[in-house]
């Protein structure tokens, strides 16, 4: 057939629940084009901060650009006042986060294995994985109070500290992880469906990775060996030396496929386990925060004068957070929040290009995409035109009814 | 490559402010260190290539934009020397562009990751990127108003639509 036809994806994204929207141009099954358009759900934040909030309420609006980064975020901004307040963090209080944003790392990378099982139709490994991501949310609900938005984060240091009690809470939860990860890695890494499904669909090349600046476990899943916490280091991760992770590490080598994002984010699971272990046995004493005084701390920013940039490896890799303090002024004079899912969009286009479009939702899920931290000003917007809308769940049916083909015809 | 040795490169090719900005971290108090380059717009795209020089890829974060009043200054950011332990260092690269001449050349053709920031800076601040093909909205609605732009502190800012979004659209009614 030498005809093709476009087909608008969206809003409302076929992978994460989330609104962005795909136009697809196909000819039969194979797509030949890809566009990518957000715009669905931006809020403003930066623009709050900029012109509303005092510093330190913007930290808890911080956490809230997206439910799942909630640590890297305020961490990413706490980082970036700090440089340019010029405030000395607390020893205690960096491992304190490094602690917090290894957890946020685990319940990430889990939620994600579980979302990407379901859009292959494996659901019982889909509530399986969230049932035991459930200890480490509990985990985190212990040492902040809160399973969500943790509110933990503090200029010049943290606001919570881990005393004898979550310390033995949180050994036993990283046992008990320990313990399951030789399951998960079988489920997901030795099914030979899991593999058939995932193999060299949505190829991402080291070269186009490299130009297309994409970062985090996708980057990483390409061969290239980009890594925050390796590269350029904060908070412990320079006292534990973290190295990135590569699939070639697992079985000697790379691919850039689904399967390799898979591979890297399963091992990325056992590094934060060590990462917290290692945190736990070395972790100083001493004081949490640099000023206690909120008040103080206050004026202090709102004297300052200077710029700083936070970056922070999220578990969807580098998020960076630009802020510039002017004397005087009590909001930011300049804030710009830089989400990891903002430069993993443009890789979309090579990894779906030539592909089917029942392959369209692990693809795009293999990024581990975030919609509301990609959007972040408020728009309200309802794009009208869409003749051939392919809903979600529509898409899901096809991505449910090729894995059973491939089980079918692999046995 | 490390910071002394860009500094001199710098200095040696270009007529730049140049800020180092060190920051430690951790017990071992290991330094992180952070470039500010603030450039004249004539050079900026051979600073760009330069780059280039320094590393087959540079990798590309984003730009963020300020507005001072009568000019705006952006600044890209940019980090060289991945791949080692606290290797890589930032390098931020400001220029500053009068408002009644907002013009700045794309970065698109010598870094494609660039295209989503080029879009949302050319919407949200209204700076055109000479070269830039692809410049529809990215973040903003389509039918967005010309000539408004949410990132500045001027009269362009749209404030009337502020508070409002509930009106900004409704069912079954086109604006």
């Amino acid at each position: 057939m030498s005809e093709t036809y476009t087909i608008p994806v969206g809003p409302l994204h076929p992978a994460l629940h989330e609104p962005i929207t795909l136009k697809l141009e196909v000819s039969g099954e194979k797509i030949i084009g890809v566009d990518v358009f957000c715009s669905q759900v931006h809020r403003g934040i930066e623009w709050i901060g900029m012109n509303r909030n005092n510093p330190i309420q913007s930290i808890y609006l911080s956490e809230r650009v997206c439910g799942i980064c909630n640590i890297c975020h305020p961490l990413c901004m706490v980082q970036a006042v700090e440089k340019a307040a010029e405030i000395e963090v607390p020893e205690r209080a960096e491992y304190i986060r490094t602690i917090a944003a290894e957890l946020e790392r685990i319940h990430s990378h889990l939620l994600w294995a579980g979302v990407a099982a379901h859009e292959i139709g494996f659901d019982t490994v889909f509530h399986y994985t969230w049932a035991l991501r459930e200890n480490v949310m509990d985990l985190i609900e212990y040492l902040t109070g809160n399973r969500v938005t943790k509110a933990i984060m503090m200029f010049g240091g943290v606001r919570r500290d881990i005393k004898e009690n979550g310390a033995k809470k949180l050994r036993e939860g990283m046992k008990f992880y320990l313990e399951k990860f030789r399951k998960i890695e079988e489920i997901f890494l030795q099914d030979p469906t899991i593999k058939m499904r995932t193999r060299d669909v949505g190829i991402l090349t080291r070269e186009d990775a490299l130009k297309l600046c994409a970062v985090g476990p996708t980057t990483r899943a390409s061969g290239v060996p980009k890594d925050v916490r390796q590269d350029f280091p904060y908070a412990a991760y320079g006292d534990y030396e973290v190295k990135a992770i590569t699939p070639d590490i697992y079985n000697g080598e790379v691919h850039g496929d689904v399967y390799d994002r898979i591979v890297v984010r399963l091992l990325e699971v056992k590094q934060s386990i060590e990462i917290i272990n290692w945190a736990l046995d070395n972790m100083p004493s001493g004081p949490l925060l640099a000023e206690k005084n909120l008040v103080r701390l206050k004026m202090k920013l709102k004297k300052a004068e200077g710029e700083g940039i936070g970056r922070v490896e999220a578990p969807r890799g580098e998020d960076i957070h630009y802020v510039r303090l002017k004397a005087g002024e009590e909001p930011f004079f300049s804030w710009k929040i830089r989400a990891p899912t903002y430069n993993n969009v443009l890789p979309w286009i090579p990894m779906l290009l030539g592909g089917q479009i029942a392959d369209v939702p692990i693809v795009a899920a293999s990024t581990d995409p975030c919609m509301s931290c990609l959007n972040r000003v408020t728009v309200v917007d309802v794009e009208k035109k869409k003749e051939f809308q392919i809903t979600k769940e529509y898409m899901h049916k096809l991505s449910v009814k090729k894995t059973r083909r491939l089980m079918r015809n692999g046995r | 490559m490390n910071v002394e040795d860009i500094v001199k490169k710098i200095k040696e090719n270009f007529e730049a402010d140049i800020k180092v900005q060190r920051k430690s971290h951790g017990v071992k108090k290991i330094e992180e260190e952070t470039l500010f380059v603030r450039i004249k717009r004539e050079d900026f795209k051979k600073f760009v290539k330069f780059l280039f020089e320094i590393e087959k890829y540079p990798h590309f974060s984003i730009i963020s934009a300020t507005d001072f009043g009568e000019e705006i200054e952006l600044l890209y950011h940019f980090s060289v020397g991945y791949g080692s332990f606290n290797g890589e260092k930032m390098i931020s690269v400001g220029v500053t562009l009068p408002k009644n001449d907002l013009k700045i050349e794309t970065i698109t053709d010598l870094i494609p990751g660039a295209l989503v920031s080029e879009r949302e800076i050319h919407e949200m601040v209204g700076v055109e990127f000479i070269g830039l093909k692809d410049t529809r909205h990215m973040f903003l609605p389509p039918d967005w108003p010309e000539g408004k732009y949410p990132w500045r502190r001027d009269e362009t800012f749209p404030s009337e639509m502020l508070n409002k979004l509930y009106e900004t659209w409704k069912e079954g009614e086109k604006k």
